[in-house]
């Protein structure tokens, strides 16, 4: 298997990564809005049935590690919006020109927001900054962020090349 | 050099470098930060260093946000009801009950587009999820190709309107508004566009019976079948939506339960069928999301580093300042805001359109109107600041959406093209020009009397 694929395969599986995060925060939110469909019927006998305590703090830090997860797949797979009005009619090579350079630029831009994610994460950790209700520290989930922009500069790269084949079906 | 002259050379970096095809969100960061760098350069109290630290935390800080956890939520909702052939089963079930109407396929269209519009909330997933559901069952039964397409590229518009609508979330989030209210107040505007298009459909094919043949009726159990598997379609779009509109779920626990459900009634629908929830489908429904909220984090992101930028320059204080002093009218301005929208709307993705443009627009409205605190009596256009956040919202997504079916470049117009390769431009652009037209009627009246917009968020 050549590095590309190996990257592409790591890419995917980030991303489905992310997509199971997505799928943890909906069965979470489906027990918290069955609590609370509950307690509204609790109530009328007097009872109470509580919905999941820290369930914002949960959802908050679950959807951070999801959304940055996906951002190498969707890089990859030049996903990103973009204007293609002008371009269209210009020469082929100008438009390649284009892609090089703004994919070029972003790897080193992406390269770069990891670098200040390494120390912004590493204050966190120093600081002790925890998620208000659960108290989960946030360094934790923050420094998923720098693996996905890791992969994300690698994407932009990779980018320049063209899509993968394979787009499963996405 | 001035701050607002750079703000001034900023904006035209960025239409430069967006209209050179550069990815969107990526323009807006680089102008953002070099717009910055030059602010730096130019002014003794633009640090340049200390701005730079935001980037230890600013990228994260943008994702894992509890009001934006909607987005991937509602994004991933609309590709699982289209993986689980929920929309095909809106179209068809629709189409059952209208079978015996002529162009009722035309007319089931509208309304699946409009229901599937509701829970993908993008205007370009519902052009396109529609285009693979019933344009096939629109040439099989030989309705005319301009109609049909027309229909389509209309039919999609209405997903960035009717709630719960991602482009609502964000123009909420943009301008602080309560996004409950803002999904009350699209309610009554989706309707009226839903009732115009079939009132369009209606007319069109009463004047000329030839757009859409004679409806072939189904056959009792083919009918019975199409409006049995459309139930659970209703009550899941339906749970959702009057969930959210008679305020009893917040966003992210409805789009969260709207998940749930349509993937409890793909698992099941897979038990009993060859339809529902394969790992297959699944796992593209994830993936297909992966690429769309990718898309908007990162234009959110961007935006919020532009936004700072321009607030530096100076730009929409100064705007606003010139609006104030102004001789023209309130509602010339509002008008002539709205035309910027559409032209813009005709090429750029309507998410970082109303990004960039609302920041600017929004504190000259709040000027013209009297200020941050006038009253209803004394505001120019009669309300107050809340309600004309509000108001002009829901104008700015109709515009919005007005752009995208905006001959020569409506954006929707294209992604039915790519469905329909034989069918020329000329073709489509024909078909959809009757619905712009009741478009545009749909704005005066809303220009007219905002109470359309205004009156569910006042009374629920």
């Amino acid at each position: 298997m050549s590095l590309r694929a190996i990257l592409v395969k790591v890419i995917d599986g980030w991303a489905l990564l992310g997509g199971a995060l997505l799928l943890i925060i909906v069965a979470v939110t489906a027990i918290n809005a069955a609590g609370f469909s509950a307690n509204v019927i609790a109530r009328l006998w007097g009872g109470t049935v509580p919905g999941l305590p820290g369930y914002e703090d949960a959802v908050q830090m679950l959807v951070g590690v999801a959304a940055l997860a996906m951002f190498p797949y969707a890089q990859l797979h030049s996903a990103h919006a973009s204007v293609d009005v002008f371009m269209q009619y210009a020469p082929a090579r100008a438009s390649r020109i284009v892609t090089v350079v703004s994919n070029t630029v972003l790897a080193a831009i992406v390269v770069w927001m990891a670098f200040m994610l390494v120390q912004g994460t590493l204050q966190m950790r120093a600081d002790h900054v925890e998620t208000t209700v659960l108290g989960w520290p946030v360094w934790v989930f923050m420094s998923s962020a720098v693996v996905s922009c890791a992969l994300w500069s690698v994407a932009a790269l990779m980018a320049i090349a063209g899509p993968p084949e394979n787009t499963d079906g996405a | 050099m001035e701050r607002e002259i750079i703000g001034i050379y900023g904006l035209l970096a960025l239409f430069v470098l967006i209209m050179l095809r550069i990815p969107v969100a990526l323009a807006m960061l680089v102008t953002g930060v070099v717009g910055t760098w030059l602010l730096s350069l130019a002014s003794p109290f633009i640090k340049f260093g200390p701005y730079l630290l935001q980037f230890k935390t600013a990228l994260w800080n943008s994702v894992a946000n509890y009001d934006l956890s909607v987005v991937p939520l509602f994004v991933l909702m609309g590709f699982l009801a289209a993986e689980t052939g929920l929309s095909r089963d809106l179209f068809q079930g629709l189409s059952a009950l209208t079978q015996k109407i002529r162009g009722g396929v035309a007319m089931a269209t509208v309304l699946a587009c409009a229901g599937f519009g509701a829970v993908s909330g993008s205007s370009i997933a519902t052009a396109s999820t529609m285009s693979r559901v019933a344009l096939p069952e629109l040439r099989r039964l030989k309705y005319n190709e301009g109609l049909s397409t027309g229909v389509l590229a209309a039919g999609g518009t209405l997903g960035i309107l009717i709630p719960p609508s991602v482009a609502l979330v964000i123009y909420a989030i943009v301008v602080e508004a309560p996004i409950i209210e803002m999904f009350q107040a699209a309610i009554v505007p989706g309707l009226l566009a839903v009732v115009f298009f079939l009132i369009v459909i209606r007319v069109r094919v009463a004047r000329n019976p030839d757009l859409a043949p004679q409806p072939i009726a189904l056959s009792p159990s083919e009918r019975a079948h199409a409006i049995r598997r459309l139930i659970p379609v209703t009550l899941i779009f339906g749970a959702i939506i009057l969930g959210l509109g008679m305020g009893f779920f917040t966003p992210t626990p409805a789009a969260g339960v709207g998940v749930f459900l349509i993937l409890g009634y793909g698992l099941l629908l897979r038990r009993t069928s060859d339809d529902g929830l394969t790992f297959g489908r699944l796992k593209a429904a994830l993936l297909a999301t992966a690429k769309t909220a990718s898309m908007i984090y990162f234009i959110l992101f961007s935006a919020d580093i532009l936004k700072g930028f321009f607030a530096r320059t100076g730009l929409p204080a100064s705007l606003s300042d010139w609006a104030g002093a102004s001789t023209l009218e309130p509602y010339v301005i509002l008008i002539l805001m709205l035309v910027v929208l559409i032209v813009l709307g005709c090429f750029m993705e309507s998410l970082s359109m109303i990004l960039v443009v609302v920041p600017f627009f929004w504190p000259v409205l709040i000027e013209l109107n009297g200020g941050d605190f006038v009253t209803a009596e004394t505001a120019a256009f009669g309300m107050t600041t809340d309600h004309l956040r509000i108001w002009f919202g829901i104008l700015a997504l109709i515009v919005v959406e007005l752009g995208l079916i905006t001959p020569p470049v409506g954006l929707n117009v294209f992604v039915i093209k790519s469905f329909s390769p034989t069918t020329s431009l000329s073709v489509i652009f024909r078909g959809v020009s009757p619905f712009f037209g009741i478009e545009l009627i749909r704005v005066a009246l809303l220009l007219a009397m905002p109470a359309l917009a205004l009156y569910l968020p006042t009374v629920l």
